[in-house]
């Protein structure tokens, strides 16, 4: 027997169930704009009423009775496709990866520009012009010396200007990492805040449904998690998330453990290296973060410790260091710095460092002197070493005065030199007797004058010329810089000579091996290359984005179209079911006002 | 596929950011007319691009450098053309003071004018350009060319950086021989070791004087001025021995042999390496002071950076100079010769006779014996017991005529000299010349022209020794052309005749009788008027020729012998030491004894017992001075052989100027070439770096067209949607 009222429950279900659905499609247009909102739906089905209960109002005999009951609903659902977000957080990674290392490097092209304003390049150039031009004129010409040295600190000024400004891009990248690894940590505070809210809801609904919003925003920041690095997302029975950041988890539901990434102090370490909470490295193939590190930390061949083997600041830094370094040694041994630190053309500001970009500078030498690197290197054979002076031809020897070798003398009480009759100083003999000879040093008599050898008579005593005075041995010494210049500036030409030299090896790591110009090329050249594959790399992974982000959208997203169909159609429905209400309501007044009046 | 909102809108926004990206882009490739202005944006191009800059760069540098080159050889070749036309200047001086017979003196003004000429070519060759001496190879340091005078004041030596043009065959043993070089881009190969550049790879700025002007000569000597050299000081000279330069030092010694030996020393220990490898023979020094080399010139200066040293007078004796030699060549054998020395002021006239010998050496190193014999007599010796006047005995210096710290002349003698001549000088290059002055009055004298036999008697005047040689010479014009004294010449017919033979009379001599005790006495009546004697004085140790001329007036002659004692033997304080008086008694002013003897006179020949070093020089300065100094001195010979050489000069250096001239085409090839690099590189840079102006104005245009479109879309982006339709 079918219950009298049936049709009305059944109807009553119906109108609710296209009101409910009514406001789904009110809830979707709504939020057609909603950053994360995913479209929701209405989970409908054809409710049945199981017989094997103990219907005492139902027929035993068959069902018949209790079909008919329409429509219900399980809940209202969200459509998202899992696989979808994968991806697309993996490309977002790439993507965000890629931006950050393109905004570094080109911070670095930004200062190491060759070509919109005067470069490295240019100031090369303009060194090598000087010492052109000086090589033309007479070593002695100090003014032309002068500009060639001028060159040469307007090259050291600029290599200093690019080591300072490097040092503020390399700052100012380490504190963005910095910020960003404590934005990070907060975003991670708020997702296990919001796990525990998840939690508490969920609990009101069944296995299958729970708090779409609070999912959508839970989404929106794994999605921006996403962007730091390679992640992997479970959902829990729970409806709480967790999240694995390069191995870690680092959500783990309401779970307080690991949320945090922590940094290194960059001033003790001078790299950028992140670590979790549990100690271990944050080791990342995608995302900012690797950028960061990749890019602070990039030292190319250079790399040691903390560093890796990129093209970052680090490496930029040490290429720019190997450029200054490089060119200073070379052309300091080549003006012979190596036998004589008075030759070195370029120095480091501070003391006992190796030259850097940083610290590299014209030497006092060269300043007080322009013209030193006019004086030409000889071999003197008597020393057995370089010698350097302005005449390259100074072999014609030189008659001098030969002067008494300096000895060891007695003192005084007072410590002050014993000297005897002639004002020479008593000298000190050794326990043979011996006078000790000082090598190297000549004797001083009590005026502070220098004493001549003189010509002895077999006696020992002076011989005397026909004035009466001691006549002085005279001895040959090699000559050195007669005081005549020739115009032949070869030592200058040498030096220029160094820059078409293309066996230069830059850097102790066989990192490139040519002339400084094709350093400089190559400097530029791996830069811009080194950008270019990031912005090919960015330029895919936005791409693939963009299209991840249609198929989410394809999904996820709300259709206006289809939610007006919807409205129409629910409407409708409603309509159908509230007509059906009045049929139910006329059959019941027929069978209760109608019934058994005949005749009335 | 679920079109949805978002998705049409993120789609229309990206695509709209992106043309305005693209639009951007381009809008900046056209106003910075750049390409790219990053090298990331371009990586190829931007590599290529700063090659193609540095090429653009080096390329500036390097025409710069070639301009500055041009310049230099440009003046060069100017100043080549100039002493071009002062060489052909030279010589038509050269070739009219030979063309016919000049007295002295327009020799004299021929010598000033070549003088002249030689001080503007070194003017010339010390021309400064910007600063820098053009010829003065790598030097910069004053003038690179200096000339140096004789004692006499007439130039000498032309020096290059201090060392005489002679003295080296090499121009690159000059100082500062190196080439100067600019980069031109032709890849300078600088070794990494040595410093040096391999000239192939650069271009040469410096002109080397010594190349331009000629270096060497065919040998030659030194002379270290001995008495110059004090004892015990320090003396330091560089001597040129073979082009190969040595600085040596020694001590001033206490005697004359010592120095000689200690400068022997000097120079073995000097050259010992290069003798042995290099095959030069030891440079030495002779008793004269003078340095030799067999076969090689050898010259020495006091070196300039020796700031201690003593300086020592040096002259050089490559080339034409005073150095005068005997003549052995043209010496017969037991002849009696008789030669003018002049030893600074003083001059002498000496004889000796050409020894005998069937070995040529022994015979004349005989003959050198009795030179000097001849000149110890005449200039005597010093405290020391060396010879004032030298005949050298070296191997190479053999009878060269040398003094101490004093210019030596030597000359035939021109007069006949003596009391007791037996013939007459005979010399003449266009007419023969009988020197009356010579004739002794009372003499008979014979002499053959053409083939006949004059013979006349010496008058006392020159005008009747003329009339006796007119009385004598029957069938002969006899004429005094030139009015002097010294020139009579024999006609017949049209031709002059030569004086083939002078024949001997037999001798007689100056009555000297030796008075009481030591003196002597000149017996005053047999002198004659205007004629040349000598009396060889002895007193103590010294043993003078004294040459006087004899005067009709006894006191006359008187006057002039004392005069000419004087000169010999000077004045003890005031007093001369040698003194004659009225009646010709010679006596001394101190008592001691004197001898005196009548010179016996020798024949005299018209052979030249003296010859000079006839050196001509490989460069054309020292030539012109040489022509001018033989000029000066009569030797026509040598002058003459100045011409030719002269002109090889100039030949010379005409193909020197042509070696500029293919420089500079070779400096303007290279500009060319450089030029059109630059083009080429310029147009690179060009496509490499500078917008395409067409291209990116129609990209633009396009761009913007899409970008409006876009823009005009925007209305439509957002769909209709049903909702837009129902009621």
């Amino acid at each position: 027997m079918r219950p009298t009222f049936l049709g009305f429950e059944t109807q009553r279900r119906t109108l609710m169930l296209a009101q409910k659905n009514q406001d789904i499609v009110g809830n979707n247009i709504s939020n057609i704009n909603t950053p994360g909102y995913t479209r929701q739906r209405v989970d409908i089905y054809s409710m049945y009423v199981s017989g094997l209960g103990e219907p005492r109002w139902s027929s035993r005999s068959n069902m018949l009775s209790m079909q008919g009951q329409g429509a219900n609903a399980y809940g209202v659902s969200q459509i998202r496709d899992t696989y979808i977000d994968k991806r697309y957080r993996e490309n977002v990674s790439i993507e965000s990866e890629t931006e950050t290392k393109i905004n570094v490097l080109s911070d670095i092209e930004d200062i190491l520009d060759n070509f919109e304003t005067t470069g490295l390049q240019r100031k090369t150039q303009d060194f090598w012009n000087a010492l052109q031009d000086y090589s033309e004129e007479k070593p002695d010409s100090t003014e032309v010396a002068t500009i060639a040295a001028n060159a040469a600190v307007n090259l050291c000024r600029m290599l200093n200007d690019y080591s300072s400004q490097l040092k503020q891009v390399e700052d100012t990248y380490v504190n963005e990492l910095k910020d960003n690894v404590e934005y990070v940590n907060k975003m991670l505070n708020e997702m296990r805040e919001l796990n525990e809210r998840i939690e508490k809801e969920k609990f009101h609904y069944a296995e299958e449904y729970g708090p779409n919003e609070l999912y959508d925003e839970m989404n929106l920041y794994i999605d921006e998690l996403g962007t730091y690095g390679e992640i992997s997302v479970h959902q829990n029975a729970n409806g709480t998330y967790d999240v694995t950041m390069g191995g870690v988890k680092i959500l783990d539901g309401i779970a307080q453990k690991n949320s945090q990434i922590i940094m290194k102090e960059y001033d003790i370490y001078g790299t950028a290296e992140l670590y979790f909470q549990n100690g271990q490295d944050v080791i990342l193939t995608r995302g900012s973060f690797k950028a960061y590190q990749d890019m602070i930390n990039g030292n190319g061949v250079y790399a040691a410790g903390g560093q890796n083997s990129n093209y970052g600041i680090a490496y930029f830094k040490s290429a720019i260091n190997m450029f200054a370094r490089t060119v200073a040694d070379t052309l300091n041994t080549a003006n012979g710095a190596d036998n004589d630190s008075f030759r070195a053309m370029f120095v480091s500001a501070t003391e006992d460092s190796l030259i850097t970009a940083g610290n590299i500078r014209v030497s006092d030498d060269w300043l007080e002197d322009p013209t030193m690197i006019g004086k030409v290197r000889y071999f003197n054979e008597k020393t057995g070493l370089y010698e350097y002076g302005f005449d390259e031809k100074s072999d014609t020897p030189v008659t001098k005065i030969k002067y008494e070798q300096a000895y060891e003398t007695e003192t005084n009480a007072d410590g002050s030199i014993k000297y005897d009759a002639d004002g020479l100083p008593v000298p000190k003999k050794d326990a043979n007797g011996n006078i000790v000879y000082i090598p190297g040093s000549r004797l001083r008599d009590k005026d502070n004058n220098l004493v001549p050898v003189y010509e002895k008579n077999a006696d020992g005593s002076n011989k005397l010329d026909a004035n009466g005075k001691p006549i002085p041995v005279y001895e040959t010494v090699d000559g050195t810089a007669s005081g005549t210049v020739n115009l032949q500036n070869t030592n200058v030409k040498y030096l220029f000579s160094q820059f078409d030299n293309k066996n230069i090896e830059f850097g102790y790591c066989h990192d490139f091996t040519g002339s400084y110009f094709e350093y400089i090329s190559f400097i530029s050249n791996r830069l811009g290359q080194t950008i270019e594959y990031e912005t090919s790399r960015n330029e895919t992974a936005k791409v693939t984005v963009d299209e991840l982000l249609d198929s989410r959208d394809s999904v996820s997203g709300v259709q206006m179209d289809e939610e007006g169909i919807n409205m129409l159609n629910y409407s409708k429905w409603y309509n159908a079911s509230s007509r059906m209400l009045t049929t139910l309501d006329d059959m019941l007044d027929k069978l209760i006002n109608g019934t058994g009046r005949v005749g009335l | 596929m679920r079109i949805t909102n978002p998705t049409i809108l993120r789609g229309y926004n990206r695509d709209l950011n992106r043309l305005l990206t693209q639009k951007t882009a381009c809008e900046r490739r056209i106003t910075s007319t750049r390409k790219f202005s990053r090298a990331s944006e371009a990586p190829l191009s931007a590599a290529k691009a700063l090659n193609v800059r540095r090429s653009l760069y080096n390329s500036e540098q390097w025409q710069e450098n070639l301009k500055t080159a041009n310049k230099f050889y440009t003046e060069a070749e100017t100043s080549l053309l100039q002493v071009s036309d002062k060489m052909a200047e030279i010589r038509e001086i050269l070739v009219a003071a030979c063309n016919t017979t000049k007295d002295s003196q327009d020799y004299a003004i021929y010598a000033e004018q070549l003088e002249n000429s030689a001080k503007k070519l070194v003017s010339i060759f010390n021309t400064d350009s910007a600063g820098r001496a053009i010829f003065g190879g790598e030097s910069d340091n004053g003038l690179p060319f200096t000339l140096e005078n004789d004692s006499s004041g007439n130039l000498a030596t032309v020096l290059y950086h201090g060392v005489p043009v002679n003295s080296m065959s090499s121009y690159k043993g000059f100082p500062y021989s190196n080439a100067v070089t600019v980069d031109i881009g032709l890849g300078m190969d600088i070794d990494q070791k040595t410093q040096e550049v391999d000239p192939q790879s650069v271009l040469d700025i410096s002109f080397n004087g010594a190349k331009i002007t000629g270096c060497g000569a065919e040998k030659g000597t030194a002379d270290i001025n001995l008495e110059s050299i004090k004892v015990g000081r320090k003396y330091c000279i560089d001597v040129y021995a073979n082009s190969i330069k040595k600085t040596i030092e020694f001590t001033g010694g206490a005697t004359r042999e010592e120095t000689v030996d200690t400068i022997n020393n000097a120079l073995k220990a000097a050259y010992s390496k290069e003798v042995a490898y290099d095959k030069l023979k030891q440079p030495t020094m002779d008793e004269c002071g003078v340095i030799y080399s067999d076969g090689s010139i050898v010259s020495a200066v006091n070196n300039e950076y020796s700031t201690t040293a003593e300086k020592l007078v040096v002259d050089n004796d490559a080339g034409y100079t005073n150095k005068f030699k005997l003549n052995f060549a043209s010496m017969e054998e037991n002849k009696i010769y008789s030669i003018d020395v002049t030893m600074g002021e003083i001059t002498k006239s000496i004889k000796f006779t050409a020894a005998n010998d069937a070995d040529p050496e022994t015979r004349e190193n005989n003959t050198i014996k009795n030179v000097q014999d001849a000149l110890d007599d005449a200039f005597g010796k010093d405290v020391n017991g060396h010879s004032l006047v030298h005949i050298s005995t070296n191997p190479v210096t053999k009878g060269c005529f040398s003094a101490e710290g004093a210019v030596v002349k030597v000359q035939d003698s021109m007069k006949m000299t003596g009391t007791n001549v037996k013939g007459a000088t005979v010399y003449s290059k266009y007419f023969d010349q009988i020197d009356l002055v010579k004739l002794n009055a009372g003499n008979t004298y014979t002499i053959k022209v053409g083939t006949t036999d004059i013979t006349f008697q010496g008058g006392k005047t020159t005008a009747e020794t003329l009339n006796n040689i007119k009385a004598a010479a029957a069938g002969f014009t006899v004429t005094n052309p030139t009015g002097d004294k010294q020139s009579v010449s024999f006609k017949t017919g049209d031709d002059y005749e030569t004086i083939s033979e002078v024949k001997n009379p037999p001798s007689g001599s100056v009555a000297i009788t030796p008075t009481k005790g030591s003196t002597y006495k000149v017996d005053l009546a047999s002198i004659g008027e205007e004629r040349e004697y000598s009396i060889k004085v002895i007193y103590g140790n010294r043993a003078k020729v004294v040459s006087f001329e004899g005067s009709a007036d006894t006191a006359k002659t008187v006057s002039n012998i004392q005069g000419a004692l004087s000169v010999a033997f000077g004045l003890d304080g005031v007093h001369n030491k040698i003194n004659i008086d009225d009646e010709g008694n010679i006596t001394t002013y101190d008592g001691n004894p004197v001898a005196v003897t009548s010179m016996e006179q020798g024949s005299d020949k018209d052979a030249s017992a003296v010859q000079r070093d006839k050196i001509y020089s490989d460069n054309y300065i020292q030539l012109t001075i040489d022509a001018a100094r033989a000029l000066r001195d009569g030797d026509i010979d040598y002058a003459n052989g100045c011409i030719d050489r002269i002109v090889d000069a100039n030949e010379h250096l005409l193909v020197q100027i042509a070696d500029l001239g293919c420089n500079e085409d070779f400096i303007d090839f290279n500009l060319e070439k450089l030029t059109t690099r630059d083009l080429n590189l310029m147009e690179r840079q060009n496509d490499l770096e500078v917008t395409d102006a067409e291209k990116e104005i129609t990209l633009w245009k396009t761009y913007e067209a899409l970008y409006n479109a876009c823009l005009q879309m925007s209305s439509s982006v957002v769909p209709n949607s049903i909702f837009n339709y129902i009621k």
